[in-house]
């Protein structure tokens, strides 16, 4: 069943067998999993926000940047019925092999799971998340003539990530939700405080708060923060009864360790031949690939071999191509363009829609007075976009996804500020290090060497440019809306937050599923691995329930 | 977000410069004695075939200058192609074969160039070592070493 919060008796107690915090897609990927599966086990699914955008939900998320240029924290996750899968992109991929494993060059890198433990959970997600069946070779997507650029395949090689539609979890699971019998859903509820046990071994309940309405507490014998990475960090830094650095945070590792896939412009490729099309590789919304037999649709990438990056010292990084012509590229990022999609956008006010996402607040006037300035570049795209095919082209963008390197530096704090449930506000400090750089860099010339040794062109490097490269300005390397790393994963309480089994270490039933809980966070977008995640603690949770 | 016509010029500069990296592999006319830099009698004739192979298109003047600064050999031609032939037998087989051989084996140095790590940036453009000398001699005001 769906509820609504407000509705519940001021001061009430709910008890319920397992208490789920956030109703993203790791929340409601395990709730529904135990509706289906376990219809026995009494589950209370918590939503601060409500079935679609509400501003004063939204406006929980404020925070402050210190540190790397980041995106207001407000806009970065959503607060509402399916959370940030509202206006995610649908990039799915599974991590790679070689992304679970320590590595020498990174420290604190690796996880307590090998890529083979997360498998079957993978094959799982990809029906959550509505794409084709779980195979990334590409030769499946090589077909009329789109086939994968001709290089070493001991040095570089062509990955495929498959695009969900994108799913909203909000709207594709809701009904699930709702028919459940075994499952209450509460919109509006806000947790504002974890409460422990005196001995910190086990959470006793938390409390709810709506905003002008209801408070009351929910009781659980198992608990899931399901909040998302910065609202995880932000619950157990600021649930102090018990413990005054926060619960799960005896060795300070709570908050730390904050990471981000850094997108970044790598190089412009100049292919030998000026009629060269991109086929697979094309990361175009609109041109992205169909696999035939399945009709997954599909976007390939480079990427360094395990020996590369072995030899290298490399992160995992991998790079995607996309055309651009000089009108095509100035206009992409035009002024114009930018206040166009804030007009024409429907679905989210534009200060949370990513497309339409401003640095600034602007007002209607302003919006309109830049697309009347840039008419001309908006007719350049339009007609660029919908009439010309991409064959002409002859320049390409190379953008990489760079796994951060584990950083503890980089890290989450609460602030003095207050929310409207007196909640501390959070400050991000993202921190970039120089295992970061080298990656970015050395990538970008390994790339170069190889197209040129394949005769498949030249390789202008961006990473030197003042404007484009390294370190970030907003045209340059920047976050790509992941949030991870918060309640790092490992065996060892002194290393990690959460162990293998996403539990809290010390603390018997409280559990993460998240990104938070990512010890290393590969290069792939993450959302496939947070479901695989969470389906894994679901049947953790059932096997608890018998 | 960086000033528009900033953004404009980057491009623009970017794509003329990428047409000049790929000009040598795209000889389509030979080179007149205006073009060429003063060599030393024993190196003019790879001299002439090599420039003869690559053509000498006037949009690499910027590019050329720069390959010529970032190259070990410096500002002397004679060097640069002595650098090119390598030893007396490559030499005089550069004197000797027909322009399609000659193209063919410098496409196949400069992969290798690649293969083996021996690139150079220049203007942000990573060019083989071969293919920077290349460059280096349509530069008209180089030093005859």
């Amino acid at each position: 069943m769906l509820g609504d919060a407000r509705e519940v008796p001021d001061g009430s107690v709910l008890d319920t067998d397992v208490c789920i915090v956030g109703a993203g897609p790791a929340g409601i990927t395990i709730a529904r999993e135990l509706t289906m599966s376990s219809p026995s086990v009494d589950v209370t699914l918590l939503e601060s926000g409500g079935l679609s955008f509400d501003a004063s939900a939204q406006a929980l998320n404020r925070g402050y940047n210190e540190g790397f240029p980041y995106y207001p924290l407000e806009i970065t996750r959503l607060r509402f019925f399916g959370g940030t899968t509202n206006h995610w992109d649908g990039l799915c991929g599974p991590f790679d092999t070689i992304d679970f494993e320590p590595r020498d060059w990174i420290a604190d890198s690796g996880w307590p799971l090998r890529r083979a433990d997360l498998e079957p959970f993978y094959v799982r997600a990809h029906e959550l998340a509505q794409i084709g069946r779980f195979d990334y070779e590409p030769d499946g997507w090589e077909v009329d003539g789109k086939r994968r650029l001709p290089f070493d395949p001991e040095r570089i090689v062509t990955g495929m990530l498959q695009s969900s539609p994108p799913t909203r979890f909000g709207t594709v699971y809701r009904e699930a939700i709702e028919q459940s019998a075994n499952v209450r859903a509460l919109l509006f509820a806000n947790v504002v405080e974890i409460v422990a046990a005196p001995d910190r071994a086990q959470i006793e309940s938390v409390r709810v708060a709506t905003l002008d309405g209801p408070r009351f507490t929910v009781r659980a014998r198992q608990f899931v923060l399901a909040a998302g990475t910065i609202e995880n960090a932000r619950l157990l830094l600021a649930s102090t009864a018990v413990q005054s650095s926060g619960l799960g945070n005896e060795h300070d590792l709570v908050g730390r360790y904050f990471a981000e896939h850094i997108v970044a412009p790598g190089a412009i490729f100049l292919p030998s031949d000026p009629s060269y099309e991109l086929g697979i590789y094309n990361w175009r919304s609109r041109s992205l690939t169909i696999r035939p037999s399945d009709g997954a649709v599909g976007v390939a990438y480079l990427w360094p071999t395990e020996r590369i990056q072995r030899e290298e010292r490399l992160s995992d990084v991998r790079a995607l191509i996309e055309p651009i012509t000089e009108p095509l590229a100035l206009v992409a990022s035009s002024d114009a363009l930018t206040s166009l999609r804030w007009l024409a956008e429907r679905e989210l006010p534009y200060r949370y829609d990513r497309e339409a996402w401003q640095p600034e607040d602007l007002d209607f006037a302003t919006n309109l007075s830049r697309i009347i300035g840039g008419l001309d570049e908006l007719a350049i795209f339009g007609y660029r976009n919908f009439f010309q095919s991409t064959s002409d082209f002859r320049g390409h963008n190379i953008v990489f996804s760079i796994e951060q390197a584990p950083n503890p530096d980089s890290r989450v704090t609460l602030t003095d500020e207050r929310d409207a449930f007196g909640l501390p506000r959070v400050k991000l400090d993202w921190r970039l290090n120089e295992q970061d750089k080298h990656t970015y860099t050395r990538f970008a010339r390994i790339l170069a060497a190889e197209f040129g040794a394949a005769g498949v062109g030249r390789l202008k490097m961006i990473s030197d440019h003042p404007l484009l490269g390294w370190p970030a300005t907003s045209a340059g390397a920047r976050g790509g809306w992941h949030q991870m790393g918060t309640t790092r994963m490992s065996d060892d309480p002194r290393t990690g937050v959460v162990d293998a089994d996403c539990r809290v270490h010390g603390i018997s039933n409280l559990y993460i599923a998240s990104s938070s809980v990512y010890p290393s966070v590969g290069s792939v977008n993450p959302t496939l691995t947070i479901i695989a995640l969470s389906l894994r603690l679901s049947d953790h949770l059932r096997a608890i329930f018998g | 977000m960086f000033p528009r016509n900033s953004r404009r010029r980057f491009l623009a500069a970017a794509l003329q410069v990428g047409a000049a990296a790929l000009a040598w592999c795209l000889p389509k006319r030979s080179v007149g004695d205006a073009d060429v830099a003063p060599v030393s009698d024993g190196n003019e004739a790879v001299y002439r075939r090599l420039l003869s192979v690559c053509g000498a298109p006037r949009e690499i003047g910027s590019l050329a200058a720069a390959c010529r600064r970032a190259l070990p050999e410096g500002e002397c031609a004679d060097s640069i192609v002595a650098a090119i032939a390598g030893t007396d037998e490559r030499h005089r087989w550069f004197q000797r074969a027909d322009r399609a051989s000659v193209a063919q084996e410098l496409c196949a140095m400069i992969r290798r160039d690649f293969t083996a790590g021996r690139v150079i940036d220049v203007q942000g453009w990573v060019l083989a070592q071969t293919e920077a000398r290349l460059f280096a001699l349509h530069h008209p005001v180089m030093d005859a070493g």
